[in-house]
């Protein structure tokens, strides 16, 4: 608890000093880098216990940690880590090169640590009304981040997200207090303790199975825009492409998961409450289908390479539905797909980032040859990109693997409609990312290399490094028995 | 028995006041109509408080009254002043039409409440189509109004709604969290506030119609 409590206080720390007038800007930039750092560590650290089973799950009040919650937080404080060091290099060359003011600096430092601590609190709350404020935390604190660059294209993005945002979590907040609603009518719970997750588990036997299906649909509407799914998707291609690189690395790799999770621990609760899981299963496999057959289209015409990987999260999100609502076992590749794209996509990200820094362009055609002028960033953009696109041994490979094997058996013809959607995702993204990496520069031959290795090039190595290396474990028996273990914490008859 | 009525005849107020906004096309309208369906829902509050004889909920009536008939409206008037906007708002309905599709979402909101599973634990089935049908009307205005103004004015009805549901149903949620609640949505109502001056700014126009730079078409 005392870990938790220090990891709490770090970046509350890191946002009043990185915020503070009359602070210089060196101590900005490292206070803010050192307690993301500090306090990832320490996230990680209070993580890693419960995932590995050494210290048993643990419900406090209004607060919850089993062992999904610990994987997402630990998940959460990896990307942390990740965007807190770019940011450092990012917004330190921006400000030294004029983009950026002082007073952008801080409200960009302050907002950063408020988003990581509300993802972390909608992972670890057991209210549901103080979940939903976490989530809308989440929004909230990131509008502005989306608006930054204060152009056009970034405030219709930023007016777009918000607006859209808020009107689904609104909509997810008549289902919580539906959810809420059905608990009190039990009359085993009382009061605020209808709120609780764990008490709402607890007694679904006893909920009313009509209100639980209303509190779902509005729950999956709501909180689905903000995972992005097809159809309510539209704000998050403009969201994640107008944002500055390290915000999109964290909206993409961990933000739209933490949305996914909280909508499988309102799954579950509907599915103890039915009986069976066979009534949301079919909101997750058409919403899946649907996104994953949308991301793919648009995918194919893409000329902007961050609207491109927008896109593509699009995608990912729909697999893991898709995933899901094969059966209960399909949450054993969901969550492999979720670890795996939770390193992959930032990656990708970042990498975009030092491209954008460089040709000044999201234009796809306006990138060419970035293998002779970035050649570090472009070989780990080039790998990162194949490890996304399921290319063996990566993690994503081993989830789809288990996903159509399972497909196939539960339902052949959609399984082999989304492998058919998945090749012409695959198509379309290496077709547009050989151009911009490997393609001809001519008429216009690009510079030498003057890229100077940087610590940025680390990180995206070691995120290159753990989608691999999970890839290879996920595929060993005692791989598939942790993530089955995950799994058991979201499903009710595995 | 008076206050039971009372309460019926808020509601009623609350909807009519709410419709009205969802047609008004003059912005000074819509703001004053807003702030109006703000004091009768702050009403409402505090008169079911008084039934169920919860003190905390008069808090809840001050704080509707504090933000959503005076800080909201004021900050909308005073962000559409300082962008130099014209008070007349745009629609892809007419007024006519708008109150005539209205009606049959009303309509059609008191049947499927009535059939609905909450309406057999409440006894107070009409807040909940009231409910039902200004989260209704909210979505409806966000869909055919072209303007920002309008849209966030389509947002808090959404959110009227969702209040009016959790006091109708729900006994009682703790006191931090109801003032979480309230703050996010004055935090995003200031948002949007923020960024509606910058579209105004930039575009010289709060018609929702320019924002089309994002398009894929436009990419």
């Amino acid at each position: 608890m005392n870990a938790f409590l220090l990891f709490t206080i770090l970046p509350v720390v890191a946002i009043v000093v990185s915020t503070l007038p009359g602070v210089s800007v060196r101590v900005r930039h490292a206070s803010a880098l050192a307690g993301g750092l500090v306090a990832a560590a320490i996230g990680c650290a209070s993580a890693l216990p419960v995932l590995v089973g050494s210290v048993p799950a643990f419900v406090a009040p209004l607060i919850r940690m089993d062992r999904i919650a610990a994987f997402m937080l630990f998940l959460v404080m990896c990307v942390y880590a990740a965007a807190v060091v770019a940011s450092f290099v990012h917004l330190r060359r921006e400000h030294a090169e004029g983009h950026v003011t002082e007073r952008a600096l801080r409200m960009y430092y302050g907002l950063l640590h408020i988003f990581v601590l509300s993802m972390v609190l909608a992972m670890l709350a057991d209210h549901i009304v103080l979940l939903w404020l976490a989530l809308e935390a989440t929004t909230l604190s990131t509008t502005t981040l989306v608006a930054f660059r204060r152009t056009t294209g970034s405030i219709e993005a930023a007016w777009k997200y918000i607006v859209l945002c808020s009107t689904g979590i609104t909509l997810g907040l008549l289902g919580v207090l539906m959810m809420g609603f059905a608990g009190q009518s039990t009359g085993a719970l009382h009061g605020s303790d209808a709120f609780l997750l764990s008490a709402l588990q607890a007694h679904a036997a006893g909920l009313s199975p009509v209100a639980v299906q209303w509190a779902f649909v509005f729950l999956f509407i709501g909180i689905g825009t903000k995972v992005g799914f097809a159809p309510m998707h539209t704000w998050l291609p403009d969201a994640h492409s107008k944002t500055p690189s390290p915000i999109s690395a964290l909206l993409s790799g961990v933000l739209l998961n933490v949305a996914f999770v909280v909508l499988l621990r309102f799954k579950l609760i509907a599915d103890l409450a039915l009986g069976s899981s066979q009534w949301t299963e079919r909101f997750f496999l058409v919403f899946g289908v649907l996104s994953i057959a949308v991301a793919a289209f648009v995918l194919l015409t893409q000329r902007n390479y961050k609207r491109m990987l927008g896109y593509s999260s699009i995608e990912h999100m729909g697999i893991m539905a898709f995933a899901v609502g094969l059966g209960p076992f399909g949450m054993v590749p969901a969550i492999m797909h979720m670890a795996g794209h939770a390193y992959a996509k930032p990656l990708l990200f970042l990498g975009a980032g030092e491209f954008l820094h460089v040709w000044k362009t999201t234009n796809i055609a306006g990138v060419r040859a970035a293998i002779t002028r970035l050649p570090t960033t472009a070989t780990l953009f080039l790998l990162g990109l194949l490890g996304l696109l399921a290319v063996p041994p990566s993690a994503l490979f081993a989830s789809e693997l288990i996903m159509v094997g399972y497909g196939i058996v539960r339902h052949p013809i959609l399984t082999a409609l989304v492998l058919i959607l998945l090749t012409i995702a695959f198509i379309a993204m290496m077709r547009s990312s050989i151009g911009m990496i490997l393609g001809d520069a001519s008429p216009r031959p690009e510079q030498p290399s003057a890229e100077r290795t940087s610590i940025v090039h680390g990180v995206l190595a070691l995120q290159l490094v753990a989608v691999f290396a999970l890839g290879c474990w996920f595929l060993t028996p005692s791989g598939i028995a942790f993530v089955t273990r995950l799994a058991q914490d979201l499903v009710v008859l595995l | 028995m008076n206050i039971a009525l009372g309460l019926v005849v808020t509601a009623g107020a609350l909807l009519l006041t709410s419709v009205l906004a969802a047609g008004a096309l003059r912005l000074q309208t819509l703001v004053r109509l807003f702030a109006a369906s703000a004091w009768f829902l702050a009403l409402l509050i505090a008169g079911i408080g008084w039934l169920h004889g919860d003190e905390h909920f008069y808090a809840i009536a001050v704080a509707t009254v504090a933000f959503k008939a005076i800080v909201i409206p004021m900050l909308i008037l005073h962000s559409a002043r300082s962008a130099g906007v014209s008070g007349r708002l745009r629609s892809y309905l007419r007024p006519a039409s708008t109150y005539f599709l209205l009606l049959g979402i009303i309509a059609f909101v008191l049947i499927g409440v009535h059939r609905s599973p909450f309406a057999a634990h409440t006894d107070v089935n009409y807040l909940l189509a009231l409910a039902v049908a200004l989260v209704l009307i909210g979505l409806f205005m966000m869909v055919v109004r072209r303007d920002i103004l309008s849209q966030m004015l389509g947002f808090l009805t959404m959110e009227n709604g969702v209040a009016a549901f959790s006091y109708a149903t729900v006994s009682s949620l703790p006191v931090l969290i109801e003032l979480g609640v309230v703050a996010a949505v004055t935090i995003g109502v200031f948002l949007m506030s923020f960024l509606s001056a910058h579209v105004q700014r930039l575009y010289g126009t709060e018609d929702t119609d320019v924002l089309r730079e994002l398009t894929e078409d436009a990419l």
